[in-house]
């Protein structure tokens, strides 16, 4: 046993190193400002496993840390998982009491322990309807966003209890709300961009969406950043569950990003070139396409 | 430098990875349950999700679409599903809303197929206007919100002819099959939101000044998710399924799939499909050499998306 620990030993730090050296290359191109997890296939993960399906949301949390390190030595500015939905109060009582409980603890443990938040500067937010949390897990979330106050190098938004259309019917009361109070009694200063900057993601401050990931292979949104996600982000509906996603399958997520923002700068480029060179047909034509 | 050339090394890599990959997949993929094979569960309500491309001209694409929109719509006249919404970004399909509703609802028969089934139209349907819609709101009055929706609707008997062979003369059956068509585009998605906000403000101006001679300031407004989704709902429902095509192919390997703007309240529980490139390899005419031809969705395509919604399974948060 003693031999085994010694030889793994270095063979983690060799892992680690490789991993640190990939994500180092990989932050050298373009990296996504925003990019959310639908951490799907908990429950699945476990039944397949052999356990009650329950006990998989404790591996779904191990998975969430390691992504999220790996999030941060990316340098990408805003991380947004699905914690809980509003619609999961339905599932079981026990369950549910159970996601509280572990919600409660690992609250408490990312803000005390704080090394990971702390050393990458992360701010935590807690979005959603927060009024339907049990009133100590509501406590737990207090503590842990007063803890983490200060940061302001990257932010973790954990959306629990949450679904879009009530983060857009909330939006939309509070723009009404905000046009009143101005005296903007028809409205007119009530447009798209009015009701996402009321959106919860932009009140923590959150930039757009580029990456939108949901495992276990599902797909449907299931009332997710709806309004974030409908346009210029790019959607990968994997098909591992949560517990075992990781570096590999964070990878091809990520040059696809890198692929999708190097195709847009040739684009730009070959119309300022149209315009330099004065090719009036063909700038017409291409502007008759995208219009 | 070095992990410049160390970055296009992981991509070279990560490109011949993927195609290969695409490869086998390709092989080892099965041919879908052909059109009438019948499946567990088929979408009540469809959505098509056509996007342009940069390499066809307008003409092409508005050919494209209208082809691709009469190929479904025939299709879920076959599967008997009653609802189809047919969405483009830049509103081309409204833009020709005419011409859609003759490739839908005045299109003939297939020559080919007129020995197993007639079918019967009514006379085309009028046009409806770019709908609003009027909430009901028990408790305040709104101001109709425009959802720039356009909605035609018909039914159609379909007389189907069932061979039998000791008989002389074969017996028919006729199935009524209600077809409502929705055009929208990004119009009406998060402005429609927004106009619905202004209405819905609109409504609690007009209800206080009603009660009173000037407006009070400090009105403690509130807004449930049923009220909003009352009024979006009324001119656009939420789709049960949705199938994304790009009528201009797609490169290989295939980016991600994105959403191009569609309605982001009603796409809630939608089941989500992308069309395969080499499922749609039957293509539309060109009217010039230097655009590439527009790639329509086959038969294949369809039923291969009709497959994945018949094995999908909804948990609906529990």
């Amino acid at each position: 046993m003693g031999l085994l620990a010694l030889l793994q030993s270095p063979l983690t730090y060799m892992k680690t190193q490789l991993t640190h050296l990939l994500l180092d290359i990989i932050a050298t191109g373009p990296v996504p400002r925003h990019i959310a997890f639908e951490m799907d296939g908990n429950r699945r993960y476990a039944r397949r496993q052999g356990k009650e399906g329950r006990e998989g949301h404790g591996d779904g949390f191990n998975t969430l840390l390691g992504v999220l390190q790996l999030c941060l030595r990316l340098r990408i500015k805003c991380v947004t998982i699905y914690a809980f939905a509003i619609e999961n109060f339905n599932r079981p009582k026990e369950e549910v009491d159970s996601l509280m409980k572990l919600a409660e603890e690992r609250l408490v443990e990312i803000a005390e322990s704080g090394e990971m938040l702390d050393k990458y500067g992360v701010r935590l937010n807690v979005l959603g309807k927060r009024d339907l949390l049990p009133p100590n897990v509501q406590a737990a979330v207090e503590k842990a966003e007063s803890m983490t106050r200060h940061n302001n190098s990257a932010t973790l938004n954990v959306c629990a209890p949450y679904a879009s259309q009530h983060e857009i019917t909330t939006a939309v009361e509070s723009a009404i709300r905000e046009a009143i109070d101005a005296g903007d009694l028809d409205g007119s200063t009530i447009t798209e961009h009015t009701l996402n900057s009321h959106l919860s993601t932009s009140l923590a401050g959150s930039p757009p969406l580029d990456i939108f990931v949901r495992t276990s292979g599902v797909k449907r949104l299931s009332g997710f950043l709806t309004w974030q996600c409908n346009e210029d982000t790019q959607i990968h509906m994997v098909d591992t569950y949560w517990p075992e996603f990781g570096l590999f399958n964070l990878v091809p997520i990520l040059l696809e990003y890198q692929r999708k923002v190097w195709a847009e700068e040739r684009k730009c480029s070959s119309t300022s070139q149209l315009y330099r060179t004065g090719n009036e047909k063909e700038l017409g034509d291409r502007k008759e396409r995208e219009w | 430098m070095s992990t410049h050339w160390a970055l296009r090394f992981i991509h070279s890599l990560y490109i011949i990875i993927i195609s290969i990959t695409a490869s086998i997949q390709r092989r080892k993929r099965r041919h879908p349950h052909p059109l009438d094979v019948q499946r567990s569960k088929i979408p009540k309500h469809l959505c098509l999700n056509l996007v342009a491309s940069d390499n066809t001209s307008s003409e092409e694409t508005e050919t494209a679409f209208l082809q691709c929109l009469q190929r479904v719509a025939a299709w879920c006249r076959v599967f008997g599903i009653e609802t189809l919404t047919a969405y483009d970004r830049d509103g081309v399909l409204a833009g020709c809303s005419e011409r859609a509703r003759k490739c839908v609802f005045a299109a003939n028969e297939d020559p080919e197929d007129s020995c197993e089934s007639e079918v019967e139209y009514p006379l085309t349907p009028p046009l409806s206007e770019p709908s609003g819609s009027r909430p009901q709101s028990p408790n305040r009055e709104t101001l109709p919100v425009e959802l720039s929706v356009i909605t035609m609707e018909s039914s159609a008997r379909v007389h189907k002819r069932r061979n039998v062979a000791v008989r002389r003369r074969p017996k028919t059956t006729s199935v009524s099959t209600t077809l409502t068509l929705h055009l929208i585009s990004r119009d009406s998605a998060k402005p429609a939101i927004a106009s619905a906000s202004r209405s819905l403000l609109g409504g609690c101006v007009n209800s206080v000044m009603m009660s009173r001679t000037t407006m009070p300031s400090g009105i403690d407004y509130s807004l449930s998710i049923a009220e909003l989704g009352s009024m979006l709902e009324a001119g656009l429902p939420p789709p049960d399924f949705m199938i994304i095509h790009h009528v201009g192919g797609m490169k290989t390997p295939c980016p991600p799939l994105e959403l191009h703007g569609f309605p982001p309240w009603q796409i809630t529980l939608t089941e989500i499909h992308r069309t395969l490139p080499d499922d749609s390899r039957e293509y539309g005419p060109s009217s010039s050499k230097s655009h590439r031809t527009a790639a329509l969705i086959s038969e294949t395509a369809f039923c291969r998306a009709l497959d994945e919604y018949a094995e999908a399974r909804f948990r609906l948060g529990r």
